[in-house]
């Protein structure tokens, strides 16, 4: 009964969050306030069960990383990465384009998806705005290139930090696995992008290119200090993020980012209430509503019926389960969050790894491509449509997904073929 | 106490004591005290791979998320509650039969504070008061900080008799079966003679800064109708209806066993629902260096936690009171009263509860004790004993007036002290001569209490303050 109860919600909450018709953080909340009501009325757990079942880590981590890139932002950091790539582009929308979707290959591997896009995001809306074309492209693909770049490195994203975590995967295993997978996966995506977007990637206007590129990168920088801080901080957090799950035992991201977080705002001293203000705690609510619902379904025992279902299904046969264990949970990313996709399939993905090791990597690739199939599936996803919203050009989930279901479908194809093919040879 | 146990202790000094000397920013101080907790643990499973792993994420687990929650979803609904003119509308109201006599005011407040934090949890009662006091105090040129040094402390008193008064109190009465109405009938003549003590200490503490307030500032205010102050209707009666579901809720919601946090929690979406577009301003709004804060410290008093400081505290204490009945009432009241004193008050009743339970068989109203105790030990020695005072000082600091930590301390401790002798006494009296001796005689005590200390100065307040604007009013 409660179990229904709760799907009900959880769907309701969901159409009424894609609607766009009403507050997504408002609505989360609601909805995890009414899982609360049914858990009570139902005598199937209390309020406190679902707010201990919550990824409390992972909000911290979050939240940790977007004050950092708040104190970043202040410094003129962005502005000064933002100018230095964008020179020998020479204003040209395409090659623009081209280098700023490399530029966030490279950094997803380092960064976590929803760090990537809050560095990203902004420091794309400034160039767009400077040479005056539309930046909505640049996010969509922004978004779509910085879930599936962060499928070969174990802190690309949280997702598979929690898998590789659960289902003991070899970081090494994972790199060497999947990078050819996520170069190929970006040169397939390069031509489809300027091809989809052909009529919004019109060159600028000459004057425009000959001003911008007169201005010095050096001026962008607001302060010095929070400058160099602020690169000090980047530079601890790529190598904690890259060193420290190697560690035994592992140096968690979350402990990683509120240290360097935390030392920055006693640096920055009287304005932290600004900093804190700035902050995005609409998304951070509304990733507590979220994880509050997903920790519902978990108590009424919903998402341990999915895991034996699934086992029940995949057998022992590993090209199945290969099929399987991308499908599957890349069309749940698309509608869940992948990060509470990857918390519950992560074991069931450890049961598998008997049957085949590329079954846990196969898993940490299908969250991550599904994670774009619709908007809501990955945070990342959410903050390019919140970052159009604050400059009032929003992006309609109806034009991300037009864009990115299908070529997250082809992907999920391309990434099966890739699979199937390592599964013959190991 | 072995050496992990000991860096965690220094760390949390050390943090304790950057926070207090007011050098260094106070959020970013605890959550990187925090960080340091958990660096050790780090370290310690480093050096030792074999003990048992202290991991990062378990211990962020022990952070009392549910207050944070419920604390941010509070300051969710006060923000939109002062963005809908409610509190200038309820700051006039109340500070009208005033007639600018600050003395006067500053009783009206006080007395307004302990009833309603009666009601709402200290949290919330502070971020309901602290903004219109300031308000209030704004226009009639008065100095807000007695004002809201004094409501912190009367909000921590007022809410020992009421089972949703303070969150502690929930914690202790869900721990050790507590009884809500022999809670209320114990607690409520003694925690009204507390206000009149509170009362004559703070006013002599604070008499230099109080006085009459210059008469065009008085007639401004008295002249505003009090409804011109809300700023929008629809707002205004969401919020009206809002606080109405908030006060049913905390009230019945213990007896069905409706935790405050999840009546709040439906209380701020359903608000933030209303506000649609302006959903993102609200959230912006919220104290978030404070929740912050909260979630350093509760990190910090995790870490102490989970080396077992706090458990070893607890054996301790268990084996000094044998079964004594005297000094087992005696300890119950300061030792909880001085922990929480730094500690936050939350962690101290999650750890003494259980304790509490244990020594019964000495004394029955040992977790009576317990409440009063953490109620009154938020206040002495340091304002970080209960979020409360931190709220009310985070307050001060958005106004560019802070009410620095020394000067809390100093008006929180004579007045902590007092409460603690006058409550000890009564503890002993209701153990040996009887409860219901007791209750009767501090009833009688806090009528003629009310009458001859703080009903003078409502009345004369009133007569001089309307007497003295006509005066004013003759001479123009």
């Amino acid at each position: 009964m409660a179990a229904e109860l709760i799907i009900i919600i959880f769907v309701v909450t969901y159409i009424a969050i894609s609607s766009e018709k009403v507050n997504r953080t408002a609505t989360a909340l609601l909805g995890m306030g009414a899982a609360g009501i049914v858990l009570w009325a139902t005598g199937q757990g209390t309020f406190s069960l679902i707010v201990e079942r919550i990824e409390w880590p992972t909000i911290l981590f979050v939240t940790s990383m977007f004050i950092i890139v708040t104190i970043a932002a202040s410094s003129g950091m962005f502005q000064f990465l933002a100018l230095t790539l964008t020179r020998p582009t020479q204003g040209q929308t395409r090659h623009l384009f081209v280098s700023l979707l490399a530029f966030v290959f490279v950094i997803s591997l380092f960064f976590d998806t929803t760090s990537t896009m809050l560095i990203m995001g902004p420091l794309t809306i400034e160039l767009c705005k400077a040479l005056d074309i539309d930046f909505r492209p640049f996010l969509i693909s922004e978004a779509v290139t910085c879930n599936f770049a962060s499928i070969s490195s174990i802190v690309g994203a949280v997702p598979n930090l929690l898998i590789a975590d659960k289902a003991h995967v070899d970081p090494g295993f994972l790199f060497g696995a999947l990078l050819p997978l996520s170069i190929i996966l970006f040169i397939v995506s390069v031509p489809l992008f300027l091809r989809v977007f052909e009529d919004q990637l019109q060159p600028t206007e000459e004057d425009l290119v000959s001003q911008m590129l007169l201005i010095n990168p050096q001026y962008m920088i607001r302060s010095k200090t929070d400058f160099y801080l602020s690169i000090l901080a980047m530079i601890i957090l790529v190598l904690g993020f890259t060193l420290g799950p190697g560690l035994n035992p592992p140096l968690q991201p979350a402990l990683i980012a509120i240290t360097v977080a935390s030392a920055l705002l006693i640096l920055a001293r009287e304005w932290v209430d600004e900093i804190l203000k700035r902050v995005n705690w609409g998304t951070i609510f509304f990733l507590i509503g979220l994880f509050g619902l997903i920790a519902s379904l978990d108590i009424t025992g919903v998402i341990d019926a999915l895991g034996i279902g699934i086992g029940a299904l995949i057998g022992g046969n590993v090209t199945l389960g290969i099929v399987f264990m991308t499908w599957v949970p890349a069309l749940l990313s698309a509608v869940i969050d992948n990060i509470p996709v990857s918390a519950v399939l992560a074991p069931i993905a450890l049961q598998f790894a008997t049957v085949s090791p590329i079954l846990p990597i196969a898993l940490i690739f299908a969250v991550n491509v599904g994670g774009f199939i619709l908007p809501i599936g990955s945070p990342a996803n959410i903050l390019a449509l919140v970052f159009a919203e604050k400059e009032r050009r929003p992006i309609l989930m109806k034009d991300f997904a037009r864009v990115a279901t299908p070529l997250g479908l082809l992907m999920i194809a391309i990434g099966t073929g890739w699979l199937l093919l390592l599964g013959l040879i190991i | 106490m072995d050496a992990l146990g000991l860096s965690i202790l220094v760390v949390f000094v050390i943090t304790y004591a950057l926070i207090s000397s007011e050098k260094l920013n106070r959020t970013g101080m605890s959550l990187l005290g925090m960080a340091i907790v958990g660096v050790i643990f780090w370290a310690t499973n480093f050096l030792n791979p074999e003990l048992q792993p202290l991991d990062f994420v378990h211990f962020i687990e022990t952070i009392e998320w549910d207050t944070i929650l419920f604390v941010t979803a509070m300051m969710i609904i006060v923000a939109v509650a002062g963005a809908s003119g409610m509190f200038q509308y309820l700051a006039l109201a109340l500070a009208k039969p005033s007639g600018g006599i600050h003395k006067t005011l500053y009783t009206l407040f006080l007395l307004f504070v302990f009833f309603i934090s009666l009601f709402l949890d200290n949290v919330s009662t502070t971020l309901i008061m602290a903004p219109l006091t300031i308000q209030v105090c704004r226009a009639l040129e008065v100095d807000f900080k007695p004002f809201l040094v004094s409501e912190a402390i009367v909000c921590n008193i007022g809410s020992i008799p009421s089972i949703v008064g303070a969150v502690p109190n929930i914690v202790i009465a869900n721990e050790t079966n507590l009884d809500a109405g022999l809670l209320f009938i114990t607690f409520m003549p003694l925690s009204f003679i507390l206000l009149i003590v509170t009362w004559l200490i703070l006013n002599n503490h604070y008499s230099s800064s109080f006085g009459v307030s210059d008469a065009n500032a008085v007639e401004f205010l008295l002249d505003i109708d009090p409804t011109v102050m809300i700023k929008s209707r629809r707002d205004f009666y969401a919020s009206v209806v809002a606080f109405a579901f908030l006060v049913v809720g905390f009230a019945l919601g213990p007896s069905f066993h409706i935790p405050p946090v999840m009546v709040a929690l439906l209380v701020a979406s359903g608000l933030l629902i209303l506000a649609h577009d302006r959903a993102v301003e609200f959230l912006a709004e919220v104290g978030w260096d404070t929740v912050f804060f909260l979630v350093g410290l509760f990190g910090l008093v995790g870490g102490l936690n989970i080396t077992g400081l706090i458990s070893d505290l607890g054996g301790f204490l268990q084996n000094i009171i044998g079964d004594n009945s005297i000094a087992a009432i005696v300890f119950m009241v300061w030792v909880p009263a001085t922990l929480s004193a730094f500690l936050d008050n939350l962690p101290v009743s999650a750890v003494l509860a259980p304790i509490a339970v244990t020594l019964s068989n000495v004394s029955t109203i040992l977790p009576l004790v317990l409440v009063f105790a953490v109620g009154v030990g938020g206040n002495v020695f340091t304002p970080l004993g209960s979020p409360s005072n931190m709220v009310a000082i985070g307050f001060s600091e958005r106004e560019h007036d802070p009410i620095s930590y020394g000067e809390f301390a100093i008006a929180g401790t004579k007045a902590g002290m007092a409460h603690l002798v006058v409550g000890t006494a009564y503890l002993l009296l209701a153990e040996f001569i009887g409860l219901a001796i007791a209750v009767i005689g501090t009833t009688i005590l806090g009528v003629f209490g009310f009458i001859f200390v703080l009903l003078p100065h409502l009345r004369r307040g009133n007569e001089k303050g309307l007497s003295g604007t006509r005066k004013i009013r003759d001479v123009i």
